[in-house]
């Protein structure tokens, strides 16, 4: 199940992946359990400014991302590591429609892996709250500097692990939950199936 | 092409810079190093840059050492 996997991250200007742009990309492809390749970088952001939120969140500035690679390349390399593994992350919706807007902007295209969203399989197994940090803690996983994108992937990678030592996630391919309150994505591969959930808290 | 680590076998993380930076490799050799290095300590402290062959910047996780 998980012999051939690309976990992947973005951190964006926004939440809007027809609007908002890409300003880092992490990846780690691994197979048979290992990490074989593992790539980061910075995105040069043409024509705009982080906002002091952004900043916040991420830590990333303007003057990061002045050194920052051109967006086409760091897509080129990003496909050329993931090939056709299996797309994994964290809110999964959020990055496959970035990566899905990405791909339009750069070739009018779109992509057909199949994906896990780990997050989809914390809201059916987990109370709230269901964030990478709190999921990672729950499992007991060390996840230092959170919010950047390579830190990130490797979390939701040892998540990954360890939700399917628990119990196998195949069931889990190409399923992306939602919460029902706000709606399906705006988003989402055409194969993949949409869920409706709510959380569940506890007393 | 995979790249490791020679001691530890371990991936190398290939990470980017841009063309701004890419330029000085010819132009001015030890400015290039220079830059490269005061980026990578700025956006992610405790990777050394080991090497450099374009597109890529190769970094040794040295955050556990």
């Amino acid at each position: 199940m998980l012999a051939d996997v690309t976990v992947f991250d973005f951190e964006t200007t926004g939440v809007n992946p027809a609007i908002d742009r890409i300003i880092e990309v992490a990846a780690i492809r691994c197979i048979d359990g290992q990490i074989v390749s593992q790539f980061q970088t910075l995105v040069k952001l043409d024509g705009g400014k982080l906002s002091a939120k952004i900043t916040e969140i991420t830590g990333i500035t303007d003057a990061d991302l002045a050194g920052g690679m051109n967006e086409d390349i760091a897509f080129k390399v990003l496909r050329n590591l993931a090939k056709d593994s299996l797309l994994v992350a964290h809110n999964a919706a959020f990055d496959l429609s970035f990566l899905h807007y990405w791909m339009q902007r750069t070739g009018g295209r779109t992509f057909d892996n199949h994906f896990i969203d780990t997050c989809t399989i914390s809201r059916d197994r987990h109370y709230y709250p269901h964030k990478l940090t709190n999921m990672t803690e729950r499992y007991g996983i060390d996840l230092t500097g959170a919010h950047r994108a390579l830190n990130d992937v490797i979390g939701c990678w040892e998540l990954l692990k360890a939700m399917h030592a628990e119990k196998p996630v195949d069931e889990w391919v190409n399923k992306i939950g939602y919460l029902s309150k706000y709606g399906p994505p705006q988003w989402a591969p055409n194969y993949a199936e949409l869920i409706p959930m709510t959380n569940r808290y506890e007393n | 092409m995979e790249h490791h680590d020679s001691i530890t076998g371990q991936p190398l993380l290939r990470s980017m810079i841009g063309d701004r930076i890419w330029r000085l490799m010819d132009a001015d050799p030890a400015r290039f190093k220079q830059e490269v290095r005061t980026y990578f300590e700025r956006g992610y402290p405790g990777w050394t840059v080991v090497r450099a062959k374009y597109p890529h910047i190769f970094l040794r996780d040295d955050r556990g050492t």
